[in-house]
């Protein structure tokens, strides 16, 4: 089941005015791609201190950091692993950009790795570049396998350089203002999305494949231009194929190669569209995280739920930073992962902190979405059973009434809810009922929150004697299932009632049932109460709730069943005999004292010698036409048999 | 409006396949010569009439060619546009036109047609359909049909027979011959002789020769008449005469004359008798001589051209040559049914035989087959769609037994039980004349359950597939006569294929023998077939005998989504609430039964549907009146931590009848009384409708979901609505009409309704974006939009439901751009195109360059394209 976990601390960020601050917070903390499950780790440049490298497991601390000028921005961050083409040592390059004014550089430093993942110990430093940039650096991308590095620039300019930082290609992609990139792979192959902002509200979107040929070669695959989109005032992230964008409260799935909008959504829960402050991140397959301010939850988007959501009370707000997507492939059937993200402390000093939270996404199926959904109902408050063929009116008779003013009516029926016969008079008038019980006249009275209320008016208003109308509700196949519950116990002295709530209301409570079964009595109500469980529940349910029911009734009900004295046994036995059988098998022989055991043991055996004597009766009477059959079969004894091999063998499943 | 809406009104209804081969004398016991079909001079072309079309087979290719469909035509469809109308005979060359006189034109394409009711038309069998084709009405007498028209081959000249029912209680029939001329275009008739009391009636190959048996003073006469020559002396004798002479006592059965025939030079009568005989009369002497093969009521009869040869058949689903002159015999065994007609064709280069599959009591089945005389293979096999109704429907007759069995009548109770049905059909609250049909999801065939066997039909092609006998029974490999016509064989009830379409799933009751303490004990199987692509068969590979334990019925089998088991599994429903899941497992290489859900011992009900939410994480269980949600994992009723706040469990206000998951959220639910859209993400009903007043009573149990579907892309839903028909008094009528009616997925939006004017049987989704339906004159029609609902702005929603899938089409197309754009590159460095180069980088144009902008040009406005432009070339 899908869940959050409170989320634990990480790091407190120092106090520097771009990371207390809601809206620049985001962007002044850069993650490297290696936050992974596997790896443990988790590497984050922070604007104006440091490229910190932080260890989650088994208690968060800092492991090693590369400290940088206050001044400066971090705008992008990422680290690569690779072995030492010299001495074959394992190394790590943490790439970053730094911005500072007009000057942007990109920095690279080398440095060496550990191994054990949980180790505290951070390594050196053995090697440090800087590159000086035309233009703030967007993104930074490491690959491993070819030790390169692409850098993409706000102006448009995609990168290729080596671990040395020599420039070994330059692209441009048309568009001067990057504002998101993503890079993906898929089926082995190595791609990368680029978003611009165009003037005018109006986003390019391009698709890139990587690495193809060589080590530098990038191919354009798709390019669309997105109207009427602001990148700007849109949050975006990519996941399996599709590209999610929130604008305001509304989110924007777009499917790729081709980014298409498939859908939009509306997020309800998002009701200031100015103040609140959102961030969202993908998580798994058709999941995603979303914040408002300081609650977190975890939307299906396919089916509109909110699967889990928490309130982060000990915070202001809670930001998003990164998230690790759960796989939607492959055989790791795992649902937890985590989250990381940035909060701010209530009160008058603002203190943010890293806090990394831990989620179970769920299975993403429509089991985790069951009655959760956070679309709001455009559903009327009536639904009336409408006609198929409104036109044609031969179908109805004329006096057959379609549609009823249940709020009139409920109304009247308040006006009147002292006087008992008048109270019926409307009731059985107004809403056009023949009978007193329900017929399919009266399917129209479809109207399962009009059945509530009046239902509520009556047992508000009647004490002792119920209006006949209670025996029509009693008699409707829709009666409330709020309604059922201590139904019985209120008619315990009202045995007309009681009888008829037993026959027809739908949906009485097993343990009700039980209960009343084991109290009572009267031996025709009885067997009502038993044929009534019977044929709701299910031997398996009816088993379970036997299980919670306390000792003594178990042992009362037993003794009434095998008390052979009682009169009119014998027309109900198969029922009770069944319930006596589901009795035993839920509480065990062994639970019961001795003497009942001995009870039961006579009645069974008296019970099994009856038996015994019919089948010796029935096998009297059969005896003629079995002496028959077998003269038959004297002669097809002369029949030879030949038995043929079958083709294909039986199975016999004692079930 | 909205975009959506726009495209969804686009929905069409059209009938445009199936239709069953007419027979038109089919329903007149007193005729003998029931089929109608037409060679064409060439011997290469062959016409069959059917209920909704004429059919042109070529013999060669052993294909269908060419459809004159009455729908297409509004000449035809206003002639045909009563139910009861029908093609009666189908005459080569324009009658109409005797400019030519006599001569037969090889190349002539005209052909002529008439119907019962007295239209004739001329038509085409090659080229186009006439816009105004020549039409002519015949006058008849109220009650009167036309029956045959004769044509002398030598003079050309044209007569016309009709029949006429004496009175409704009565089987006698008044016989009337006209001769038909035109002049200046204008159809003029006199009646030339008039035959009263005809009991039976055939002629002669060459229409030369017309015999009658026929009732007078209490006594059966036999008469021959010359049809052109009506001067010529009536050869008439009593059929005692030939009786004395063979068999003087005996049964009534030896007596009834089932069948006849008469040569083309009018010198050998054939008569059939119910008891089986055949006796051949010398016409000339009157005498007789016997010939004996068949057990059962002899049912056709036909003499070859040069009459050497008699043909003859009856229960025993088997063609007998009689040679004539030395009273050795041929035999062709094993059709499909039983043969109820024969003629010799075409010089006896060919037999035409028509052949009914008695086995399914509910319809008519025909097949026409058309036999190579010289190695009596077959080369045309005719059929159309094989449905079995619930119950009987109103043009069904049973065919003549010696004796009364389940599937045939007997001489005392023939036209008793023809009333005895139409007061039925009539007066009868319940009204279930559904069918059961399967769409395989890949080949996109029709499968129809036929008792023992199942038929694949192509509705695209319509044509038939093949024919598989799924089941042992005496049926598939001989015909029954007399008492065997009681033993029911094994009857296939249910088929169901996987998603993946390589497995199909069957469910089949077997019937103890009758008359036995244990004849009601039936034994289910459920069995599990498997088929490559390249197989015509399919083939078994797990049987389970009982799967639901001793004498408990399959109520519903529903196969599983994709994302279970790579669809290879499926749920089986008892009438108890008991579930079964079954799964083909590799390492077992066999079926296996995985999941059981025990079923509640006290509460039958055969109101039992399935469904399953597509990721295949619940089940859906009605059971009487009951939706249970089950978490497929356990296989239980789905427990949450809060139950309250999410119900497990929906009580509505009937029976269910059927349940369809639409899409992810919605539940459509139809009950006895309502059709109700559940919302289960919301846990509320959205939408209901009011179908009492045509559903309740009138299906059997369970048997709605045959007349609701639902198009599992999109989400939309067609229902179907049968009534009766009422006559101007308000009394109700053997006609019925059909209104289907398409919603989308939560029945908020109607997207169209629709009337056909007979009753609809089925109605199944294609797997695209139609619906198929089935209406009771086995015609296939298809409701439905060919828009492509991807080139709108916002592509449906509802696709996102497909959840794996859709993130399989994203990597394949994914895949798909990323090879055309790897070895578009290899082309250009290849052929070294020439470029023009940019300035401010290293760019290059070519014929590429602008591709990935044309493949999402539609939402684009033109400045954004011209700016794309622009950055490309600058």
């Amino acid at each position: 089941m899908p869940s959050f976990s409170q989320p634990f601390r990480l790091a407190v960020l120092p106090k520097i005015l771009s990371l207390s601050n809601v809206e620049t917070q985001i962007s002044s903390l850069q993650i490297a791609d290696d936050f992974s499950l596997e790896s443990n780790k988790i590497t984050i440049g922070i604007s104006g201190s440091t490229i910190s490298q932080y260890i989650i497991n088994p208690t968060p601390s800092l492991v090693f950091n590369v400290p940088i000028p206050s001044t400066n921005n971090v705008t992008a961050c990422n680290i690569g692993h690779f072995v030492s083409d010299t001495d074959g040592s394992k190394l790590e390059c943490w790439a970053y950009g730094l911005s500072y004014n007009k000057n942007h550089t990109l920095n690279i430093s080398i440095k060496t790795s550990d191994d054990d993942k949980y180790a505290t110990s951070g390594g050196e430093v053995v090697e440090t570049y800087s590159q000086k940039c035309d233009d703030k650096i967007e993104h930074i991308k490491i690959n491993e396998k070819e030790k390169v590095i692409v850098v993409v620039l706000k102006n448009g300019l995609i990168q290729f350089y080596d671990f040395t930082l020599k420039l070994l290609k330059s692209v441009n992609v048309m568009y001067s203002d990057i504002s998101f990139v993503e890079h993906f792979e898929e089926d082995g192959k190595q791609f990368a999305i680029i978003l611009s902002n165009i003037e005018g509200k109006k986003i390019s979107f391009k698709l890139y494949e990587l690495f193809t040929n060589d080590k530098t070669s990038i191919n354009e695959l798709s390019s669309t231009i997105l109207e009427d989109a602001d990148l700007g005032e849109s949050q975006i992230c990519y996941q399996f194929g599709k590209i999610y964008r929130l604008f305001e409260d509304r989110l924007y799935i777009y499917n790729l190669p081709q980014c298409q909008l498939q859908q939009t959504i509306e997020l309800p829960f998002i009701q200031k569209k100015d103040s609140d402050v959102l961030s969202f991140s993908p998580i798994a397959n058709n999941r995603i995280l979303l914040t408002v301010n300081n609650k977190i939850y975890l939307l299906d988007l396919v089916h509109n739920s909110i699967l889990a959501e928490r309130d982060l009370s000990h915070v202001k707000v809670y930001q998003l930073l990164k998230s690790i997507v759960v796989p939607s492939k492959g055989e790791n059937k795992n649902s937890k992962t985590i989250a990381i993200g940035v909060s701010i402390k209530n009160g008058p000093s603002p203190i943010s902190s890293l806090e990394v939270i831990n989620v179970d996404v769920g299975s993403g199926t429509l089991k985790d979405s069951l009655g959760k959904s956070f679309q709001v109902a455009n559903v009327k408050k009536n639904i009336p059973l409408q006609s198929l063929f409104p036109e044609d009116e031969t179908i109805y008779a004329k006096g057959e009434q379609k549609s009823f003013d249940y709020k009139n009516i409920l109304q009247e029926l308040q006006n009147n809810k002292n006087d008992i016969n008048k109270f019926d008079d409307i009731f059985f008038k107004k809403l056009n009922i023949m009978k007193e019980y329900y017929t399919e006249q009266d399917r129209f009275i479809y109207d399962q929150k009009f059945l509530s209320d009046v239902l509520d008016l009556i047992f508000s208003a009647f004490k002792k004697d119920y209006p006949r109308a209670l025996t029509f509700l009693l008699t409707h196949p829709l009666f409330p299932i709020s309604h059922t519950r201590n139904l019985l116990t209120k008619f315990r002295n009202q045995p007309r009632l009681f009888k008829q709530a037993v026959v027809t209301c739908p949906n009485l409570p097993l343990k009700e049932l039980l209960a009343e079964l084991f109290t009572i009595t009267n031996g025709e109500l009885c067997l009502d109460i038993s044929l009534r469980i019977l044929q709701d529940y299910t031997r398996d349910s009816i088993k379970q709730e036997l299980k919670t029911l306390s000792k003594v009734d178990i042992q009362n009900f037993i003794e009434f069943v095998i008390d052979t004295d009682s009169e009119d046994k014998s027309q109900f036995n198969p029922q009770l005999f069944q319930l006596l059988s589901l009795v035993l098998d839920a509480s065990g022989l062994f639970a019961l004292e001795e003497e009942t055991l001995e009870k039961l043991s006579a009645y069974i055996d008296n019970q099994v010698n009856v038996a015994e004597r019919n089948n010796r009766l029935w096998h009297l009477l059969d005896e003629n036409s079995d002496k028959r059959s077998t003269l038959n079969q004297a002669n097809d004894q002369n029949v030879l048999q030949t038995k043929s091999l079958s083709a294909y063998s039986v199975e016999y499943l004692e079930l | 409006m909205t975009q959506s809406s726009a495209v969804n009104q686009q929905y069409k209804l059209s009938v445009v396949s199936g239709g069953k081969p007419i027979l038109p004398r089919y329903a007149n016991s007193s005729s003998l010569n029931k089929s109608v079909t037409c060679l064409t001079h060439d011997l290469l072309n062959y016409i069959v009439p059917f209920n909704n079309q004429l059919k042109i087979y070529s013999i060669e290719t052993r294909q269908c060619i060419k459809t004159i469909k009455f729908a297409n035509s509004d000449l035809l469809m206003s002639i045909f546009s009563d139910d009861d109308t029908f093609v009666t005979d189908i005459k080569l060359g324009n009658i109409v036109d005797t400019s030519n006189g006599n001569a037969i034109d090889v190349n002539d394409k005209d052909i002529t047609i008439f119907t019962n009711h007295g239209y004739i038309v001329v038509l085409q069998y090659k080229g186009k359909l006439l816009e105004n084709p020549l039409n002519f009405k015949l006058d008849l007498n109220d009650g009167e049909f036309v029956s045959k028209i004769f044509q002398d081959e030598e003079t050309g000249a044209t007569k016309v027979l009709t029949t006429k029912q004496s009175d409704i209680k009565s089987s006698l029939f008044t016989y009337n011959l006209y001769s038909l001329s035109f002049n200046d275009n204008k159809l003029q008739s006199k009646l030339d002789r008039s035959f009263e009391n005809t009991i039976l009636s055939t002629w002669s190959t060459n229409d030369k020769f017309l015999a009658l048996l026929h009732e007078s003073e209490g006594k059966k006469q036999l008469s021959i008449a010359s049809v052109f020559d009506v001067l010529e002396e009536v050869k008439s004798f009593p059929v005692s005469s030939i009786l004395s002479a063979t068999t003087s006592t005996g049964s009534a059965n030896s007596r009834y004359v089932t069948s006849m025939a008469i040569d083309n030079t009018n010198s050998q009568l054939a008569l059939g008798f119910a008891s089986g005989v055949i006796t051949i009369v010398d016409v000339s002497d009157l005498k007789t001589r016997l010939l004996k093969w068949h057990i059962d009521s002899v049912l056709s009869l036909a003499f070859t051209k040069d009459g050497s040869y008699l043909l003859s058949g009856g229960w025993e689903k088997v063609v007998i040559f009689w040679q004539l002159s030395t009273n050795l015999q041929q035999f062709l065994p094993r059709l499909n049914g039983v043969m109820i007609d024969c003629q010799s064709i075409g010089n006896d280069k060919y037999y035409s035989l028509a052949l009914q599959m008695s086995e399914n009591r509910s319809n008519s089945d025909f097949q026409l087959l058309l036999l190579n005389a010289a190695d009596l293979k077959s080369s045309l096999s005719i059929n159309g769609p094989l449905p079995v109704f619930n119950s009987t429907i109103k043009d069904s007759v049973q065919l003549l037994s010696a004796v009364s069995t389940r599937t045939s009548t007997n001489i005392s109770k023939a036209s008793m039980s023809k009333k005895k049905q139409k007061k039925k059909l009539l007066k009868s609250k319940r009204q279930d004349y559904t069918t059961c049909i399967e769409i395989h999801p890949t080949s996109k065939h029709l499968v129809f359950p036929h008792m023992s066997a199942i038929q694949t039909y192509d509705f695209y092609r319509n044509e038939q597939i093949a024919y598989q006998y799924l089941t042992s029974g005496i049926n598939n490999s001989m015909g029954k006569v007399r008492f065997e016509l009681n033993i029911r064989d094994p009857e296939v009830v249910d088929v169901k294929f996987t998603k993946n379409g390589k497995w199909m799933i069957t469910s089949e009751i077997e019937y103890p023998p009758a008359d036995l303490l244990s004849s009601k004990d039936l034994i289910y199987h459920l069995k599990f077939w498997y088929k490559n692509d390249q197989d015509s068969d399919w083939a078994l590979k797990t049987k389970v005998i009982n799967p639901h334990g001793l004498n408990v019925p399959i109520t519903k089998i529903i196969s599983c989504p994709y994302s279970v088991n790579n669809s290879e599994g499926c749920i089986t429903a008892d009438n108890n609430g008991g579930l079964k899941y079954w799964s083909y497992e590799d390492h077992e290489k066999n079926w296996c039964l995985t999941k059981i859900s025990l079923p509640n011992f006290n509460h039958f009900s055969n109101s039992v549907s399935l469904d399953w939410s597509q990721d295949g994480s619940l089940v859906f269980h009605g059971f009487d009146d009951k939706l249970t949600i089950l978490d497929f994992d356990t296989f239980r009723k789905f427990e949450t931590s809060d139950n309250d706040k999410i119900p497990n469990e929906y009580t509505l206000d009937t029976e269910i009848q059927t349940i369809k998951l639409v899409n992810s959220s919605n539940i459509i639910i139809a009950t006895q009384t309502t059709l109700c859209s559940l919302n289960l993400l919301m846990g509320k009903i959205i939408n209901s409708f009011d179908i009492y007043p045509f559903v309740k009573g009138i299906y059997k149990n369970g048997h709605l979901d045959r007349l609701i579907s639902c198009d599992e892309k999109s989400g939309k839903i067609a229902i179907v609505i049968n009534r009766q028909v009422k006559d101007e008094s308000g009394n109700p009528t053997l006609k019925h009409k059909a209104q289907i009616i398409a919603f989308n997925s939560d029945l908020s939006n109607r997207l169209g309704t629709f009337v056909h004017n007979e009753y609809v049987s089925w109605i199944g989704w294609n797997h695209d974006t139609d619906f198929i339906f089935l209406d009771t004159e086995s015609r296939l029609g298809i409701v439905g939009t060919t828009v492509n609902t991807e080139m709108l702005d916002e592509v449906n929603t509802t696709s996102v439901f497909e959840g794996s899938t859709n993130r399989d089409t994203f990597a394949s197309e994914l895949k798909k751009l990323s090879d055309s754009k790897s070895t578009n590159d290899d082309e250009m460095e290849d052929i070294n195109l020439e470029f023009i180069n940019g300035n401010t980088n290293d760019k290059t144009i070519n014929m590429n360059s602008f591709t990935s902008m044309f493949e999402n040009v539609q939402n684009v406005q033109m400045y954004t394209l011209f700016d794309r432009v622009m950055k490309v070339i600058t």
